[in-house]
């Protein structure tokens, strides 16, 4: 006897597209009622723009982390103090390269000449420069001195970063000369003003500069990763160093690498930072190291797209919990990090994913 | 080199034994070339002992691997097999002896740099990157390699494991152990190396696997001289040209592989094997 084989019409949800599909619908539509109900569209688009730009000053910091901790299993606490430094030093020489030199406080400083007086554009870019340079350097002394050593020792690397950590906090006020805690620009940098899409609606063009630089920043570690030769000699690394070698690659030469492009994203990221909150202050690297952790374990660890979606889940939610709950402000992402690991123990995209 | 791999085989192919007229003869000699004199070594250990943590493993080991030979290592589970392999890539680094590969000495080398003489090494694990996928593997492998070279490495590749074709885009950690061994041999084959490391290559797979596994070393050792670790005897004594034993870190005895197969006491002995 031939049986007819029927299929349930639910047998579509099986298909993940579907599932997708279906999860970004609902998502808009509670998004649509949430704007209906508890909050204005102009107010809306406001902190979904500044959640943007959050999440790609966060991403900048995490892919950093993402490819030193997530990678290279390297635990460094001096991340934060890199991220600060960079900031600092953009902020520093951009102050120092935008202000004419008969304006200059002191005009017998052996630095004196470098008050250039520039645009806001060009001492903007120089000053990028400097920043970036600044995490470089950072990095290559940090890897050299320090972290070359204590690659597969975790404990001695929380030990001895934290000691860094205080070292460039400490260093820092020497060498920019602070007085107080904070560090602001003593002119407009470079992008300034905005645009309206709609009478309620004000966008910064900074907000875009910072949310484009943090697209683009993704796009290139992501093709480095995983379309070139040298990505491949990384992730194999990661992998099976023995391996590796074996085949003929010093991986300590890649491992350096990839520490000091850790150290100038974490510097780009203090740029960012620094340029959204026109100003800076000594403990910004360590506020945002904490969350940067938080985010590259959200992402699961070794995956630097999941470090790239932890960040925009992170930044994009914040500006509304601060809104509706203040008080969960601080607190949020550590219950949003409790509730990713109870679902899923390797993080979103963990397990040594790139 | 690989233009020379190629006219090789295509002297074999049509009956010549591929020894003359090609500039890589010093490099790739076919199998009948292995009763070539002894100034030929190409990788030569004298008095190497290694350490592992507290552990004396290898307590004196000296031997020669022959330039276009198949030399086998034999001898128990813990002899000392895969250690010395691991001491000659610089994993396991030698504590006393010496290590010379075409008149270099290379004990004190690391293995990246020892790689790079044109050593590559197949571990008993097959050391694949499970992560990324077969051809990923293989282009990892290809250093130093131009695009041109290494589409034809890639044909010598499917051309000796023709079932390669069929997951070259398949994540090399969902591959069977036979599938994953042919991978692991192949990126051996990837750069310009002149002498072969292979840990057990029939460990873990369906005897209908180490038959194919067996037959491509046939098929490969006439292009690359190869030091083969491994417990089969059927497949040590169909591939090798050569034998050196191995017992508690020392090696016990060496010679033609003919010799050994006709030593049913030897065998028996070191290998438990009764050759009939």
């Amino acid at each position: 006897m031939k049986v007819a084989q029927t299929q349930s019409p639910l047998f579509i949800l099986r298909d993940r597209r579907v599932l997708t599909l279906l999860a970004l619908l609902v998502g808009l539509v509670l998004i649509l009622i949430y704007i209906n109900t508890a909050i204005k569209f102009p107010v809306f688009v406001k902190f979904f723009i500044n959640g943007l730009v959050e999440s790609s000053v966060l991403f900048l910091m995490a892919s950093g982390l993402s490819l030193i901790f997530g990678l290279m299993d390297v635990v460094n606490f001096a991340h934060g103090a890199v991220f600060t430094w960079g900031g600092f030093a953009f902020m520093w020489s951009f102050n120092l390269f935008s202000t004419p030199f008969a304006q200059a406080k002191d005009q017998t400083s052996p630095i004196a000449w470098l008050q250039l007086g520039l645009d806001p554009l060009s001492a903007t870019a120089l000053a990028l420069l400097f920043g970036l340079a600044a995490g470089g350097v950072l990095g290559i002394a940090i890897e050299l001195l320090a972290i070359r050593r204590l690659y597969g020792r975790p404990v001695f690397q929380i030990l001895l970063t934290l000691g860094l950590v205080l070292i460039l906090d400490e260093s820092l006020k020497i060498v920019f000369n602070l007085s107080a805690p904070t560090y602001s620009f003593a002119n407009q940098p470079w992008p300034s003003g905005g645009f309206r899409p709609s009478p309620d609606i004000l966008v910064n063009w900074k907000s875009v500069v910072i949310i484009v630089a943090g697209l683009l920043i993704f796009l290139a570690v992501f093709w480095l990763l995983n379309r070139t030769k040298v990505g491949l000699v990384i992730r194999g690394g990661v992998e099976d160093t023995q391996m590796v070698q074996a085949l003929g690659y010093n991986v300590k030469n890649y491992f350096f690498g990839v520490f000091v492009l850790g150290s100038v994203l974490a510097a780009l990221g203090g740029i960012a930072f620094t340029i959204n909150s026109t100003g800076g202050s000594e403990g910004m690297g360590q506020l945002s190291l904490l969350t940067a952790f938080v985010v590259v374990v959200i992402g699961g660890l070794g995956s630097f797209s999941g470090a790239a979606i932890g960040a925009l889940l992170v930044g994009l939610i914040t500006p509304y919990i601060g809104y509706h709950f203040p008080a969960l402000a601080d607190s949020y992402v550590m219950l949003l990090l409790v509730l990713v690991l109870l679902v899923r123990p390797q993080g979103l995209f963990g397990g040594k994913k790139i | 080199m690989w233009d020379d791999v190629i006219d090789n085989k295509k002297d074999i192919a049509n009956g010549n034994n591929g020894t003359g007229g090609t500039s890589g003869q010093e490099q790739i000699l076919p199998r009948s070339s292995f009763l070539v004199p002894q100034s030929s070594s190409l990788l030569v250990l004298e008095n190497v002992q290694t350490y592992i943590g507290q552990f004396h493993i290898l307590q004196g080991v000296s031997l020669t691997v022959r330039q276009g030979a198949v030399t086998v290592l034999l001898g128990r589970n813990g002899a000392g097999k895969t250690t010395t392999l691991k001491t000659i890539m610089g994993l396991t680094p030698a504590k006393v002896g010496t290590i010379t590969y075409s008149g270099a000495t290379i004990s004190a080398e690391t293995t990246f740099q020892i790689a790079r003489r044109g050593i590559g090494y197949v571990p008993e694990d097959r050391g694949i990157f499970r992560e990324m996928t077969v051809s990923e593997n293989l282009l990892l492998a290809a250093r130093d390699v131009k695009n041109q070279e290494y589409q034809r490495r890639i044909e010598f590749c499917l051309d000796l494991f023709p079932d390669m074709k069929r997951f070259m885009q398949q994540k090399a950690g969902s591959l069977s152990g036979g599938q994953q061994q042919m991978v692991a041999i192949s990126r051996g084959l990837m750069t310009n190396n002149k002498l072969l490391l292979i840990d057990e290559p029939s460990k873990g797979l369906a005897p209908i696997v180490v038959k194919a596994v067996m037959d491509a070393l046939e098929k490969l050792k006439e292009y690359i001289t190869i030091l083969l670790v491994e417990q089969n005897f059927t497949m040590a004594s169909t591939v090798g040209d050569y034998f050196y034993l191995i017992d508690d870190g020392h090696n016990v005895a060496d010679g033609p592989m003919s010799q050994l197969i006709s030593d049913k006491d030897l065998t028996r002995q070191y290998l438990g094997v009764g050759v009939a």
